[in-house]
């Protein structure tokens, strides 16, 4: 008995051993040497069949023309940048030409610090450096006589110009999005916070793709010690490619297994650097327009950027609307089925009968008529995503109106249901990011098989399973569903209401800031006290 | 890896009997809706036994027509009668099943109807059931008919689609004429065991329509008999558990004054000294006290009756808009008023012999010592016990109009 | 410590408390007084109930100050040597049996008012699930869901009694003790047994972060229970009178009896939502300070492993305790009381006589 157990265990294990990635870094360093040629060999090797690259050799004229070699990746390159600052301000220089002093060994200092008209100029002596420099779109110079190379910065890629956001829209507020460069992307948060205290530590993830990837916090805002670990979380991960933040959101989540993101990600600008501001941390990610924000809290999957740019009743009344349709899009569906199945005494009189009349002829019951609807939907909903986008939100909703109406002519399900299959669409349609509305749209069917074994009894042992498993999740320390629990009335004002911006003067305390305090106290504002002033001193000095 | 098994087959062996068991799932189009219950007891070859019916409805029908109605599809009868004969009231309860075909679901019975019969011989037995079940809802409405509770559920009703609705109507809106009285089965049972109370609950009778009453009957109903339908009007008295009669509507609006649960209702009364009442004072309000009085004659109680309302007929050619006829109205709606109390005072005391008005209770709240000496010999006492009734009326509008207007 | 896990004074002792004795109190509380002392049973629950748990509570603060670290389990070893082991597995096995009623209790209230086909194994197996997972899961998390859920619970309850207020008679109240004294004393002894339950906390304390405001949050959460459950009683009273003592489950009817506008109406089976909430939490309760109970009992370095076996003597229990609903009311209202009291009360007098006689335990602590 034992060793079939054991057998069966090891039939398990032996699928999840995953051999360990190839390490593409050979085991030392490759030092330049001072021959040129050796070089020049090299990285031609090293970048055999790879059309792209560009080699250039020329000679420095001197009173001893000094060989020199240019390498760099066509498309990555601004060329002009290279043609003129780099090849002419070297090829083209009177005074060097006729320095009797310049020979082969000082010919590199005087090249880097006289000669070269680039912003942006580094040295590097090993072989890797160059190579990854080359990639990364550096132009970068060798010259013979010396063991170090001269890296300038002339990078210049094709990017998507900076364009609205296309997950986020937002009625009231900014129209710049994220983009794939992380160049223009870290430049869009910084115009917004011109602070020198606003850091951003560069990282390579992935050891094929050495993908960019930006870590961005406020110093004396945000928690040190998270910030290390934040860093240390993406310094642990040892993958070949990186090619979209949500791969980096798996490796650093807290709690891999559950459906409730930990990590809330972004396409706005705004909405990054008005985390910074409370002390969170944001992660950019090279190629593409997604950022990372940690820690998260469940409650701001619920909130939009727009919420602070409207007045406060405004706000309020759409965050109260989005906390009762988030319940709807969890909750309908089951409800329906737990009331027809189980508890047909809470219904109205002529509504009970109104509906049996529509069930009659009905062949399904409650549950198969409404997972089926369901699922339905979900099909049209994916289906939606790979149309053209004017089509696309027009097909979904309508979509299910129009199949679930052809459904209850054709006597396969009863209008009522219909009716809430659409609700829920439409609520889960107003949960703003779009993480969060996966964890619910997911969570709706298992709650449907509740309610259909144990109809208002089971939504709510559904309900308690669901809320003790949030209530053990943590977000990099911080409990998953602050400011609920643990309860903290000065975080409430930024819940579910939204009070006027001169009460909320601290930033959120479940992170831990150190400097917790926002604004000025006592901020309100109102007419000015003295109105005699206003009616041109009329006050009787 | 073995926790994370166990754990897996713990949900899996939770899925499993999730999705096999659903004990207590009922569909609701499998579900046969009983909307008013009937109860009776019968005597069938020398034995007395219970009849328990109840109209069921058809949801089809209903459904399909439509919100408005009215347009039938062939005038089928949108709800079905069954009833069922057994020792026990479960008993019959379940023959009566035995003619369904679907599973009988008794919670939306807003209507509960005790035959004359059943009544008159004692309702402790109903009333057990009635509370054992957790379907009949404790604010379900109780009337006793006047007749087998099976004619009433025969009815068709008029107005509304199904007969419990009509009858819901009719129970709701008698506010609007004070002349029924309406309880539901939490106070009707409360009312039974307290001591120094005895309960009372509406009437419904059955009335045949006169011919000229037929009016535009919607099509392919007309019927070779005359039509019947019913009302809800008067009271039925209860001494302890026994019905032992009924009060008509003049008495019932006595009844409710005293009670304080007369709403609105119209007093008519004539000014003057002839017997035509053309005066019509229309009530809004209307509070009343029971004040015990203990002197050394014993226990004697004050009944105080406030009234407010409007003046709404007023046929005389007299000028009404002047202070004094006002309060000549007033003091005649007063006198009105007592003389109804007092009819309906007389009725239950020396008729019935039964304290629907709760003297008793009211005397256990304000003077429990002496209430205990009292207590068991209330019902000897009670007939003749001395009521005093004290009434006030004031008119506070008058309409639309200030005064008649003369004709010439 | 086998639990690493820290709560704030709020969280675990003021709202946890509340949870835990007024779930199940504010079911049968009503019909249990009403029994005894008919329309008075507010008054029982009022006086009596609440100056039995301020003494209980206080008798926990100081045997707490004097040991501030351990639980009572853990202390009563200390003060009474080899014999407090003995107290300590008479406490879990009284955690045990308490849990097992209760789970026992709700199974068949569910049961009896909604689903009467589903059998009783179901839903105790549910609960039991949901209350081992929770106790897995750690103190923190208990006490996280239940600051979560107290206001909805809270709200549920007392909107009860305002949605109520439309068919309440107040004079049903009356007369008041009207036979004296005596029927309010024998009534008495359940609800003073229900608001003992606060001792759950003497096994919570050490695990509180900020201390110096547990003594009065308890007392705190003690008044507040006072107040709900004294209206609870009162407005049952009011609106179904004399019924009450005849009902199995009189909140549940008083639920029944909401009609507003003829709008708001049928609404009862949302208080049963409310209340799985509520009874989840104190099942997961009890459950839990059981597991911790025995883990320091037998001085395990984690609790976790007997969480399992716990559970499944929880759910035989709950099955073979009572043979039909008759005896479980008899004994709620008849055993219940004075078994619990010696736990309650008793046992923790007697601990803390012994303490102070014997110099035991550390100064305690001002305020």
């Amino acid at each position: 008995m034992r060793s079939i157990i054991n057998k069966i265990k090891n039939m398990f294990k032996k699928s999840l051993v995953v051999e360990d990635i190839k390490q593409e870094k050979p085991a030392e360093k490759l030092l330049i040497s001072p021959n040129l040629d050796k070089n020049v060999k090299y990285i031609k090797a090293v970048f055999d069949r790879c059309s792209d690259l560009v080699v250039r050799e020329f000679k420095i004229p001197a009173r001893e023309p000094i060989d020199a070699a240019l390498f760099y990746i066509d498309g990555m390159v601004d060329k002009n940048l290279t043609a003129a600052n780099i090849l002419r301000s070297l090829q083209f220089n009177p005074s060097f030409i006729n320095d009797k002093n310049i020979n082969k060994s000082n010919a590199f200092n005087i090249v880097k610090d006289q000669l070269l008209s680039i912003g942006e100029v580094t040295t590097a002596g090993d072989m890797d450096t160059l190579v990854q420099k080359v990639l990364s779109g550096q132009a970068v110079l060798l010259i013979d006589g010396t063991d170090k190379a001269i890296i300038s910065s002339v990078r210049q890629l094709e990017s998507r110009s900076v364009d609205e956001p296309q997950t986020e829209p937002l009625v009231r507020g900014p129209r710049d999005g994220f983009v794939e460069s992380i160049r223009t992307n870290i430049t869009l948060v910084r115009r917004r916070i011109k602070s020198p205290r606003l850091k951003m530590e560069l990282l390579k993830i992935g050891t094929i793709s050495q993908t960019d990837v930006a870590v961005l916090y406020i110093d004396g805002i945000a928690n040190d010690k998270l910030v290390n670990e934040v860093k240390e979380r993406l310094g642990r991960i040892e993958i070949d490619g990186v090619l979209e933040s949500g791969y980096l959101e798996e490796f650093i989540e807290d709690c891999p297994y559950t459906i409730f993101p930990q990590v809330s990600s972004s396409e706005r600008p705004d909405r990054m650097c008005a985390c910074l501001l409370e002390g969170r941390v944001g992660i950019l990610v090279d190629n593409t327009p997604i950022c990372l924000i940690v820690p998260a809290t469940f409650p701001q999957f619920l909130q939009s950027p727009e919420d602070y740019y409207n007045r406060s009743p405004y706000a309020t009344f759409t965050r109260t609307i989005r906390f009762i349709t988030m319940h709807i899009a969890l909750l309908l569906p089951s409800a329906y089925i737990a009331v027809l199945t189980f508890h047909q005494e809470m219904l109205p009189t002529p509504l009970l009968i109104s509906i049996a009349g529509q069930r009659e002829g009905v062949p399904f019951p409650a549950f198969l008529e409404a997972v089926m609807m369901e699922l339905v939907f979900e099909f049209l909903r994916e289906a939606g995503v790979r149309l053209p986008r004017p089509i696309g939100q027009a097909v979904s909703i309508v979509g299910a109106l129009v199949i679930g109406q052809a459904a209850v002519s054709a006597g396969l399900v009863s209008s009522a249901m219909v009716m809430v299959v659409s609700l829920t669409a439409i609520a889960s349609f107003t949960i703003p990011t779009i993480s969060g509305s996966y964890a619910i749209r997911i969570l709706r069917f298992p709650m449907m098989v509740l309610a259909a074994s144990f109809g208002l009894f089971g939504i709510m042992v559904g309900l308690m399973a669901i809320l003790i498993h949030v209530c053990t999740l943590r977000s990099f320390g911080v409990p998953y569903i602050s400011p609920f629990a643990p309860f903290s009335f000065s975080d409430f004002k930024d819940n579910i209401i939204r009070m006027p911006w001169w009460t909320m003067t601290k930033r959120p305390s479940f992170m831990g800031v150190e400097d917790a305090k926002r604004q000025k106290l006592h901020h309100k504002q109102g007419p000015p006290e003295d109105k005699a002033e206003l009616e041109g001193g009329e006050s009787g000095a | 890896m073995g926790r994370r098994l166990i754990g897996i087959l713990i949900i899996l062996l939770f899925l499993l009997f999730a999705l096999s068991g659903c004990w207590s799932r009922s569909e609701i189009e499998r579900l046969a809706m009983t909307t008013v219950l009937g109860h009776d007891k019968v005597t069938i070859d020398g034995q007395k036994k219970w009849l328990v019916s109840a109209t069921v409805i058809k949801p089809r029908d209903l459904a399909s027509q439509g919100p408005l109605g009215g347009n039938g599809s062939g005038g089928d009868k949108p709800t079905m009668l069954v009833s069922g004969i057994g020792a026990t009231v479960w008993e019959a309860g379940r023959n009566l099943a035995t003619r369904l075909p679907r599973r009988e679901y008794i919670a939306h019975s807003n209507i509960v109807i005790i035959g004359e019969d059943l009544a008159r011989e004692g309702v402790d037995q109903l009333i057990d059931v009635l509370l054992r079940s957790k379907d009949i809802r404790l604010n379900t409405w109780v009337l006793v008919s006047k007749g087998p509770a099976l004619d009433v559920l025969k009815i068709e009703p008029e107005l509304e689609e199904l007969l419990s609705q009509e009858i819901i109507g009719l129970v709701q809106n008698q506010h609007g004429s004070s002349k029924a009285f309406t309880i539901d089965i939490k106070r009707f049972i409360n009312q039974l065991i307290t001591p120094g109370q005895d309960t009372a609950a509406s009437c419904i009778e059955i009335f045949e329509r006169k011919e000229g009453d037929r009016g535009q009957g919607e099509g392919g109903s007309s019927k070779e008999n005359p039509q019947k339908a019913v009302r809800v009007v008067g009271t039925a008295v209860f001494r302890k558990d026994k019905l032992v009669g009924f009060l008509d509507d003049s008495e019932t609006k006595g009844f409710l004054y005293v009670t304080g649960r007369a709403k609105q209702g119209i007093i008519s009364l004539s000014l003057h000294e002839h017997a035509k009442k053309d005066v019509a004072f229309a009530m809004t309000r209307t509070s009343s006290r029971i004040i015990p009085k203990i002197d050394d004659d014993g226990v004697s109680f004050i009944v105080d009756i406030h009234a407010e309302g409007d003046l709404q007929q007023h046929e005389d050619t007299e000028p009404v808009a002047s202070p004094e006829i006002i309060k000549a109205i007033e003091e005649k709606a007063a006198q009105e008023i007592k003389a109804l109390v007092e009819k309906a005072l007389n009725k239950a005391k020396k008729d019935f012999g039964a304290d629907i008005f709760g003297f008793g209770r009211t005397l256990h709240k304000r003077y429990p010592q002496i209430w205990k000496g009292l207590e068991d010999d209330w019902r000897e006492i009670y007939p003749d016990i001395e009521v005093t009734v004290k009434a006030e009326a004031k008119i506070r509008r008058t309409g639309m109009l200030t005064d008649t207007p003369k004709i010439h | 410590m086998l639990e690493k896990g820290k709560v704030s004074s709020r969280q675990g002792i003021l709202l946890l408390s509340f949870t835990v004795v007024v779930s199940t109190a504010v079911l049968i509380a009503p019909a249990i007084t009403a029994k005894a002392a008919g329309r008075d049973g507010w008054i029982c629950i009022l006086v009596l109930g609440t100056a039995y748990g301020l003494l209980t509570s206080l008798v926990i603060m100081k045997l707490w100050q004097r040991f501030p670290d351990k639980t009572i389990i853990e202390y009563s070893q200390t003060i009474a040597g080899p014999f407090g082991k003995l107290i300590g597995a008479a406490y879990i096995l009284w955690f045990i049996h308490v849990n097992s009623v209760v789970v026992r209790e709700f199974g068949d209230f569910i049961v009896a008012s909604f689903m009467p086909e589903t059998p009783l194994i179901a839903f105790i197996v549910i609960l039991l699930l949901l209350g081992s997972w929770a106790t897995k899961c750690g103190l923190e998390v208990i006490c996280r869901a239940n600051e979560f859920i107290f206001p909805l619970f809270a709200l549920s309850v007392a909107g009860v009694f305002v949605l109520a207020l439309q068919e309440s008679d107040f004079s049903n109240i009356l007369p008041i003790m009207e036979d004296g004294i005596k029927p309010i004393l024998r009534g008495s002894w359940a609800p003073m047994a229900w608001r003992g339950e606060i001792i759950v906390v003497s096994m919570l304390l050490p695990y509180v972060e900020n201390p110096d405001k547990a003594s009065r949050d308890l007392a705190y959460s003690v008044i507040l229970i006072g107040i709900i459950l004294t209206l609870a009683t009162m407005f049952t009273t009011a609106v179904i009178g004399e019924l009450t003592e005849y009902l199995t489950f009189p909140f549940f009817e008083l639920a029944r009896c909401i009609n507003i506008g003829r709008f708001i109406e049928r609404v009862e089976a949302l208080i049963l939502v409310m209340w799985v909430a509520g009874v989840t939490i104190k099942v997961a309760v009890f459950f839990y300070i059981a597991s911790l109970g025995m883990g320091q009992l037998f001085g395990l370095s984690d609790y976790r492993p007997v969480v399992l076996p716990i559970g499944l003597m929880l759910g035989v229990w709950s099955l073979e305790l009572f043979e039909n609903s008759v005896i479980s009311i008899q004994w709620l209202a008849e055993v219940f009381p004075f078994y619990s009291f010696i736990f309650e009360l008793g046992i923790p007098l007697v601990l803390l006589i012994m303490a102070v006689s014997g110099r035991k335990g550390g100064r305690p602590r001002s305020g």
